[in-house]
């Protein structure tokens, strides 16, 4: 999978603006702020604030 | 009486619209065009701007719109189906086009920080926001503050719009519970004034309004019968869920509407109407 760079430099969270970060496995973005991550399907980010998926701690990325 | 479900609505809409996705080829390619280029002309793209394209669907706006802004600038289309999105990329890539990106967000969560758009674009989209006013702040929200654009465009009054507005009329007659007070409507933003007014008090400013009539053409109503069904998923929807007599006569009553436009070449030439705003933030 290869996350479009551009792309992703003017992503932000859509709940709270503020900054994501692809995480490890590179298939979804992080917002360590509101504690969501953002899946990517098929190279596509999916920034719905209802289909993102909780986050315990930074850590379970 | 069924209560409006704003979350339920976005989550029918995601799929209804990912089902009727490749439709939009099928039959609605060329009108969408149509639709979309007096939103375009009304916006004066720039090359090197950097666009957003709000409730994008298949591409269509997204698509010119690229090669407006040409290899400098950038379009960034957004829809909440994931089927518009999957199709709107497949297409760019066929085109060749480089400077242009789709993905799956929600107009009314933009996942953009403020002030990165020179341009925002919403073909028909607004009309099918659940909360049209957060939608308008967040497009707002995305805007350049020097000279950010927001060029937008609805659908106006049903006797005006009568591609749909043909449609929503006989359901309306036929199957009155398939109206949901508080549901997004077609032509909400239709009435003289509506659409500036609300453009005016979320904060937008030089509001500029034109409409603007394209017509539809068909072979036959049966033609446009197919059309209009094959692009709306809630139509679709809407048609399997009702009893099947009261769905046989709403597609007869509407076959028997569109007859009416039959010109003197056999077509049938369906007027509609849409409202286009430009304004500036």
């Amino acid at each position: 999978m290869a996350i479009n760079e551009e792309l992703l430099a003017i992503l932000c969270c859509p709940k709270c603006k503020g900054e994501i970060q692809l995480n490890d496995a590179q298939d979804g973005l992080l917002c360590y702020a509101c504690k969501l991550l953002y899946p990517i399907k098929d190279d596509i980010p999916i920034m719905l604030i209802e289909e993102a998926l909780p986050i315990d701690s930074p850590a379970s990325s | 009486m069924t209560l409006f479900d704003p979350a339920q609505y976005k989550i029918v809409e995601r799929q209804v619209y990912s089902m009727t996705a490749s439709n939009y080829e099928k039959y609605g390619s060329k009108t969408f065009e149509t639709y979309a280029t007096p939103l375009l002309e009304n916006a004066e793209l720039r090359q090197g701007q950097h666009v957003l394209d709000v409730a994008c669907g298949p591409g269509i706006p997204s698509l010119m719109a690229a090669s407006l802004v040409g290899p400098g600038g950038t379009v960034t289309g957004v829809d909440l189906a994931p089927g518009m999105v999957e199709l709107a990329r497949r297409k760019a890539k066929e085109r060749g086009l480089k400077n242009v990106i789709f993905q799956e967000a929600d107009g009314e969560a933009l996942p953009f920080p403020d002030e990165s758009f020179d341009v925002v674009l919403c073909n028909h989209g607004l009309v099918h926001m659940t909360d049209r006013i957060k939608a308008l702040h967040e497009m707002s929200r995305v805007l350049k503050k020097a000279d950010g654009v927001l060029a937008l465009s609805v659908w106006s009054t049903p006797d005006r719009a009568l591609t749909i507005g043909i449609v929503a009329g006989t359901i309306r007659e036929l199957w009155p519970a398939a109206v949901v007070p508080g549901a997004p409507m077609w032509f909400d933003f239709g009435l003289e004034g509506v659409l500036e007014k609300t453009l005016s008090d979320v904060g937008f400013q030089d509001v500029l309004i034109s409409r603007f009539i394209s017509s539809l053409e068909a072979e036959n109503p049966e033609e446009y019968w197919e059309g209009v069904v094959g692009i709306s998923g809630r139509l679709q929807m809407l048609l399997k869920n009702i009893p099947e007599d009261v769905a046989s006569q709403i597609r007869l009553n509407i076959i028997k509407a569109a007859e009416r436009f039959r010109g003197t070449d056999h077509k049938i030439r369906i007027p509609c109407e849409e409202v286009i705003a430009v304004a500036r933030k």
